[in-house]
């Protein structure tokens, strides 16, 4: 006599069976004591777990899972509300730095006669600390005219005026302006943006 | 207002409430820690498990289905985090194979003789602690299925869907966990009578 299968066993204690799958199983188990006996251990498996009793939770771990799943109150001030960035801040801050450049090879130009004046007495400091420093200043001095001359012959109008000292000190001094606003710009652009978390969007 | 039924708490504590997570806590730390208890089988361990269990469900809330029952939701994590306790390096290392004695067992070094815990004899009797003790004896998978199926009632599908595995396994795992939860029984049972 062919015996029941382990899993025609389980399926029929766990009551998955159909109904003609039980009948069968069960007119098996009334002629079969070895079946029936494994039926009886595994219902005493069921019955055995059902009666196990719960065991009381010794702890309280409300507070203590709370702690840790949430970010502790923060002892840092409040995050006051920001002035938002105009949209064309940062656009202006870019442009003003990419003419940075242009600007002060211009400058350092425009500026580098007025050291001619200075020339003398530089070359005297050097010349004490133990530097000769003159054939490299006038060879700068060569070069800063001949780039006047060759910016002069491409200008319209022809020639460009040619500035005396003061105004070549006002011009260095608007263009460092113009410099200092960019960078500030800047700063303010990427420190914001930094410091944000991108959470608050760009402000200064 | 205050909320009295388990979906509002869940939903809730999904939105990041404290205080409906910390209620869902005490509602279900209990049930939690037992699920625990039966596959750690110690009450340190058990602490643990539950611990990481309710803090697992508060990351993850984004993957709970309210119109599931929460409780179920959270032993089944629990099982999970047994599993991978039981799993690491800390703990016995159970073959799927193994259809003998635990590594414990073999080496004499049950946990249940190694460490009787006080609170399980005094308040459950010697006849649940014997229970626990053929339970602990089952390799890690056996006993989490045995968990499912017997304790959270759970179907051959979703036990499969649970430890991700195919339900032929679970099968497996379940009569083999069954044959050997029955002779160690009828073992007790002997040694009851003699």
């Amino acid at each position: 006599m062919d015996h029941l299968t382990e899993e025609q066993i389980n399926e029929y204690v766990d009551h998955l069976l159909t109904a003609a799958e039980a009948e069968a199983v069960e007119r098996h188990l009334l002629r079969c004591a070895a079946c029936q006996e494994k039926v009886d251990e595994i219902q005493q498996v069921f019955v055995t777990l059902a009666d196990l009793p719960e065991v009381p939770l010794q702890k309280e771990l409300a507070t203590h899972v709370l702690r840790l799943v949430e970010p502790p109150p923060t002892s840092m001030p409040e995050r006051q509300p920001t002035r938002v960035m105009p949209k064309w801040v940062p656009g202006l801050a870019w442009t003003i730095a990419a003419l940075q450049i242009p600007l002060a090879g211009l400058a350092l130009v425009y500026a580098w006669p007025m050291l001619r004046a200075w020339q003398a007495p530089i070359e005297s400091y050097f010349r004490w600390s133990g530097w000769n420093t003159s054939g490299m200043i006038q060879s700068l001095l060569t070069w800063s005219s001949q780039v006047q001359r060759t910016i002069a012959n491409l200008s319209t109008p022809p020639h460009l005026p040619t500035w005396n000292p003061q105004e070549g000190m006002l011009i260095l001094a608007v263009l460092l302006a113009a410099w200092a606003a960019g960078n500030y710009l800047l700063f303010h652009s990427n420190h914001t943006a930094t410091h944000s978390g991108g959470r608050y969007g760009t402000s200064l | 207002m205050t909320p009295n039924n388990d979906r509002e708490l869940a939903v809730r504590a999904a939105q990041g409430d404290g205080q409906a997570f910390g209620e869902l806590i005490q509602r279900y730390q209990g049930a939690v820690f037992n699920v625990a208890y039966r596959m750690m089988a110690n009450a340190p361990d058990a602490e643990d498990v539950t611990q990481e269990t309710f803090i697992r469900a508060y990351r993850a809330f984004s993957s709970y289905d309210p119109e599931r029952p929460i409780a179920a939701w959270l032993k089944t994590i629990a099982v999970r985090v047994c599993l991978t306790l039981l799993s690491s390096d800390s703990h016995e290392a159970f073959s799927l194979d193994d259809e003998g004695q635990s590594p414990a067992q073999a080496s004499g070094d049950d946990p249940f003789q190694r460490e009787t815990d006080p609170v399980e004899l005094v308040q459950v009797g010697e006849r649940a602690h014997s229970v626990r003790q053929a339970i602990i004896a089952l390799p890690p998978q056996y006993r989490a299925t045995i968990e499912l199926r017997h304790f959270q009632e759970l179907s051959y599908e979703e036990i499969a869907q649970t430890l991700h595995c195919p339900v032929g396994v679970v099968k497996i795992n379940l009569f083999r966990a069954r044959r050997m939860l029955a002779e160690r029984l009828a073992g007790m049972q002997k040694s009851e009578r003699s």
